[in-house]
């Protein structure tokens, strides 16, 4: 099974989860532009139920980072 | 499931990546970065029945949207929504209104102004349909609203701009659709619809819920233009319009008004009672005793309605299906103009297989939600209520009274008793919305069936056609604008472009007087021939033989054509005054 989180990604970038890992990042994922990070903050909200501040939306340069975000935010399994 | 607003999101990206065919361009521009709304209004538009594509203009660029439209999208769209803003106007403005500086509203009704003459400019500069919203009330972050610093200020800023707004540009009528923006944001909450975060990263302000109901909204306004309404509620009785079974609680036992939830079943009539203030036919299709459901009506106190706003009533034990047909001959209007309102599952389930063209609305489990039934289905959403809509229901009730006449005298006595006059005239710019709203719903008395909207009809003028409308009214009563001709008078010989009429006047005289009068118009004009199309549609048979019944012949290219002083002459039972 996919891991929840690379799924919200893949699904609000439209790519397939197998070109997606922690390292995934504005910089080497084409389609990760300004509009897209609309989409992904309010997928990723709505997915593990929780808000994001302006700082959390700022940090969340990877996957990665976005990974320790929610489990700052007491995100379990992710 | 209830659709997620991620499911709603997925589903619009699957539907771009299917790539079929796009019949219905939008594109959106706005005061701020409006980007969130498109797969809702996408899906919206799906759900309505449109294959569309969603575009947004860059950020920030409205004016300029409405000077070159066509440079802000890669497609000409077929509508363009315009969403903005007071505060986007000038921050500055509106903060120092707000904080007792009275010179700044003049300054903001200018820009508003300014605004609504780039969304006129646009509007005559364009076919595509245009939606301009009502803004809400502004909202910084940072400005006080406080009670003791600025009491209502910033209302009564919202109030003046809307009412020189609607004044300038969203009226009730006009060819600028209205998008209620600042209702949204109210029914959503003002506070929560406001998101700051999306506002101070992206210049977006509002909440991803928030563009859920707003594309909605958009796509309602949108489908209420193109979609005809429906015409006619069919509401079943038991635990629909009142609670409770007749036949086994009786009448005291059932619950209409008081309490829960009899209050919520009163409400549900009362707005039955606003559908049909507004023109909306209503009826009842109902499994019981007729004498046990008119009983109700006449002695129940609770009853919001009565038996005399029904137009047609079936109650007996036939198949739904059955009874819906019925009232959709007796009222003489298509099955696809019906709405069936049934708490049974099983009923819908039927009426829904037999009777595809009917929309069903099954009563909620909530009965609380039952009042907003009818209006949150959209199904009775119309583009400009005419006075024509407004009359029909009395006009129905004069229909029932010629019937009842006719039956007594016979047909030609019938005919001329009516004292049937018609007036036939070029259409002005007072009677457009009718003209347009018959254009584009008129089925069965219809020759060539080309559905335009305000703005092509207004195209065919300036290119030279004449629109000619009809007014027919007789002793019971008056129908109002029921006839409409478009007619390419540019050459020797005229052309009917479009020659319809309403079904409520057919079989009557008039459409053989309506040709007749514009074919007085076509000789005095000097022209010698009078040419015809018949364009066969799945609902145009009543009008198949008009043009032979009237003297035409067939051209060889399939049209029909006769000689100005072949038509025959105007039935004597019609008085016709002709304008013009």
């Amino acid at each position: 099974m996919t891991d929840p989180l690379i799924k919200v990604f893949a699904e609000c970038l439209n790519i397939d989860p197998s070109q997606l890992s922690d390292d995934s990042s504005p910089d080497n994922t084409p389609l990760w532009d300004s509009l897209a990070v609309m989409t992904l903050v309010a997928g990723i909200e709505e997915t593990f139920s929780i808000s994001l501040s302006t700082r959390d939306i700022m940090t969340m340069r990877s996957i990665g980072i976005a990974r320790q975000v929610l489990r700052g935010k007491g995100v379990a399994d992710v | 499931m209830p659709q997620t607003l991620s499911t709603v999101r997925l589903r619009w990206k699957a539907w771009l990546s299917d790539s079929p065919p796009r019949t219905f361009c939008v594109g959106v521009a706005a005061s701020f970065t409006v980007d969130p709304v498109v797969p809702y209004l996408g899906c919206a538009l799906l759900d309505a029945g449109f294959s569309p594509t969603v575009e947004v203009a860059p950020a920030e660029q409205l004016h300029h949207v409405c000077t070159s439209p066509q440079t802000a999208f890669s497609r000409q769209p077929d509508a363009l929504i315009l969403l903005w803003r007071i505060e986007d106007l000038s921050e500055t403005l509106v903060a120092r209104h707000a904080e007792g500086d009275d010179a700044a509203l003049p300054l903001i009704l200018e820009a508003v102004g300014s605004l609504a003459d780039a969304v006129s400019h646009l509007r005559r500069s364009t076919a595509a349909i245009v939606v301009a919203t009502i803004p809400p009330a502004p909202c910084l972050p940072w400005l006080s609203t406080s009670d003791l610093i600025a009491p209502g200020r910033l209302a009564t800023l919202h109030r003046k701009v809307v009412e020189l707004w609607t004044e300038r540009v969203a009226t009730p009528r006009g060819p600028v659709k209205t998008f209620d923006l600042a209702a949204v944001v109210h029914d959503f909450g003002g506070k929560a619809a406001f998101d700051r975060r999306k506002w101070y990263l992206y210049r977006q302000p509002y909440a991803e819920g928030l563009w859920a109901a707003a594309g909605r909204r958009i796509a309602r306004v949108l489908a209420s233009g193109i979609v005809p309404p429906r015409k006619c509620v069919v509401v079943d009785c038991d635990n629909t319009l009142w609670g409770g079974i007749v036949g086994e609680d009786g009448l005291a036992g059932l619950q209409i008004g008081g309490s829960f939830p009899g209050n919520a079943y009163a409400d549900f009539q009362r707005s039955l009672l606003a559908l049909n203030r507004r023109g909306v036919l209503l009826a009842i299709a109902s499994k019981n005793n007729p004498d046990d459901v008119f009983e109700v009506f006449e002695r129940h106190d609770g009853m919001v309605l009565s038996a005399s706003n029904l137009s047609a009533h079936v109650v007996g034990w036939e198949a739904k299906s059955r009874s819906l047909q019925a009232i959709a001959r007796q009222l003489n209007i298509g099955l696809d103009s019906l709405v069936f309102v049934d708490d049974s599952p099983h009923e819908i389930a039927e009426v829904h297989a037999a009777l595809p063209e009917v929309a069903c609305l099954q009563v909620p489990e909530e009965i609380a939600d039952l009042p907003a039934l009818l209006l949150e289905s959209g199904l009775f959403d119309t583009a400009a209520s005419t006075a024509e809509d407004d009359r029909r229901a009395a006009m129905i009730a004069e229909e029932q009274l010629r019937k009842a006449n006719c039956e007594t005298e016979g047909k030609d006595r019938y005919l001329a008793n009516l004292g049937m006059r018609v007036h036939v005239m070029p259409a002005g710019q007072e009677h457009l919305a009718r003209v347009v709203q018959l254009i584009n719903k008129t089925n069965q008395f219809n020759l060539t069936t080309i559905r335009r909207s305000h703005e092509e009809v207004e195209a065919l003028v300036a290119n030279g056609h004449t629109v000619y409308a009809m007014t027919v009214r007789d002793r019971f009563g008056d129908y109002g604008l029921v006839g409409v001709a478009i007619v390419d008078n540019r050459a020797n010989d005229w052309r009917l472009d479009t020659f319809l009429l309403s079904c409520r006047v057919l079989g009557r005289g008039v459409e053989t007087a309506f040709l007749g009068v514009i074919a007085g118009y076509a000789r005095a004009a000097g022209a010698e021939r009078l040419h015809a199309d018949f364009v066969p549609t799945a609902k145009n048979a009543p009008a198949a033989s008009f043009l032979p019944d009237h003297g035409m012949s067939p051209t060889p290219d399939g049209g029909w054509f006769v000689r100005c002083d072949g038509v025959p002459p105007i039935p004597e039972f019609i008085d016709v005054e002709a304008a013009g």
